[in-house]
């Protein structure tokens, strides 16, 4: 009972506080935003979704059409960064909408000053997955300090800025000991690219492995 | 002799008194119809105020994203220069926006004008015409998201009217209305042709209060 009441305050105390975070959108303006969805191989992409997003709202929404072209008109907000999202479902937790392909999301600095957004071919590439098990061999007792870089499926790019490169933006590191378990990494990244497993064996020199993404994946097994 | 002498001399004295009662009667009545007729071009104004059927036309985002609904309209004239009047105008719509990717995401709009007009009218028996030249702001107030933001225009419009008359005071009224709203929006030049500006045939009617005696035709 006690429990209950807890959650139905902290609801209560969440829901005010996001809604305390508010929209302004600029009076007298509209934004064009228009492009080219393809894949990696440069084929036109249909029916992937574009929106434009501020404060957690949809200020504007559309798919691609046949040939992969979008225009959309949309509103812009006032002082809020303002986001274009391709391939993207829900702005709150950045799933995919097209699980076959990866998602891109382009902001703005800040406030958004530009009227027309000529997004350009924006090339989405389909997604795979790679595993690693690392695997505590018993009887050594070796340490193994690493770091797994790979690249987002959520690609996060400046609205500003053409900046085309978004590689390697994910990573993870940890250090395994004596007494660490067996465990397995790995995640969805960019089907086609390699994830990188650089490592320090007892405090050695760096090395690194390169893990193929795929489709399906293949298990790759470390051990230390 | 002297006898009929002055009973000429009073028969013409009394003909002459009612003579001059008749003239000065006939004075009197000639001043009144005047005085009437003064006060029958006694016309201070009207006031209109009625239903306002809003008809976007053309390639505007308006016309092309949006579904418009009925609102009202009210009008002041006030005569200052014989048939010609000035005054102040207001008129208002609600509308739901029906194409989200042509003005934006959000769910409807009302739109307000208001305004001053200069025009002239024309009395023929229980018919007022006339034609007026409009012009004022335009406010556009776009509601959803959980946010309200505002669009506004300079708007000018031409208004015929022409309106009958119930009683001497009391008329009902028809007047179509040729409106273009020159839009404030900032766009990219892809999308001027849609936000630029507006165009409205509208179609006004309702009830029109006379001010004035000037407006009898009993």
């Amino acid at each position: 009972m006690k429990s209950s009441l807890y959650k139905i305050i902290l609801f209560g105390v969440l829901l005010l506080f996001s809604s305390c975070e508010k929209l302004e959108i600029t009076n007298n303006e509209r934004l064009l935003v228009k492009g080219k969805i393809v894949d990696q191989n440069g084929n036109a992409l249909s029916n992937i979704s574009i929106k434009t997003e501020a404060v957690n709202r949809i200020l504007s929404k559309t798919s691609t059409d046949a040939n992969g072209n979008f225009e959309l008109t949309s509103l812009n907000a006032n002082t809020d960064p303002l986001h274009v999202l391709v391939n993207i479902a829900s702005s709150i937790n950045f799933e995919n909408e097209n699980p076959d392909y990866a998602s891109k999301v382009f902001s703005s600095e800040g406030e958004n000053e530009q009227l027309l957004l000529d997004m350009g071919t924006v090339t989405l590439s389909g997604l795979g997955s790679f595993s690693l098990l690392l695997k505590n061999l018993p009887g050594d007792n070796n340490t193994v300090e690493y770091t797994l870089s790979y690249t987002s499926i959520v690609c996060h790019l400046s609205l500003e800025f053409n900046n085309v490169v978004c590689e390697f933006d994910q990573s993870t590191q940890d250090f395994l000991d004596v007494n660490s378990e067996n465990r397995t990494i790995g995640g969805e990244s960019i089907l086609g690219s390699v994830a990188v497993f650089e490592y320090k064996l007892n405090n050695g020199p760096a090395q690194t492995i390169e893990i193929p993404v795929t489709n399906p994946p293949v298990n790759y097994v470390f051990e230390y | 002799m002297f006898l009929n002498i002055r009973t000429l001399f009073i028969s013409l004295l009394f003909t002459g008194v009612t003579f001059a009662q008749q003239t000065e009667t006939e004075t009197e009545i000639e001043n009144e119809t005047a005085k009437e007729q003064t006060n029958l071009g006694t016309k201070v104004g009207s006031i209109t105020a009625g239903a306002y059927l809003p008809i976007a036309f053309g390639e505007n985002f308006v016309n092309d994203g949006m579904d418009l609904k009925m609102g009202a309209q009210a009008q002041l004239k006030l005569n200052v220069l014989g048939d010609f009047y000035i005054g102040p105008a207001m008129s208002f719509f609600f509308a739901d926006v029906t194409n989200r990717n042509l003005v934006g995401n959000y769910d409807e709009m009302s739109n307000l004008v208001l305004g001053g007009v200069i025009g002239y009218e024309k009395q023929l028996e229980r018919f007022d015409l006339s034609i007026g030249l409009g012009v004022g702001y335009s406010g556009y107030f776009n509601k959803g998201l959980g946010d309200s933001f505002e669009d506004n225009a300079t708007a000018l419009w031409l208004r015929p009217e022409v309106s009958y008359k119930l009683a001497n005071y009391v008329s009902i009224y028809l007047a179509p209305e040729l409106r273009h709203d020159f839009m404030n929006i900032d766009v990219p030049k892809e999308l001027e042709d849609t936000f630029g500006g507006v165009n409205y045939f509208n179609i006004g009617f309702g009830f029109r209060i006379n001010l004035g005696t000037g407006y009898k035709f009993q």
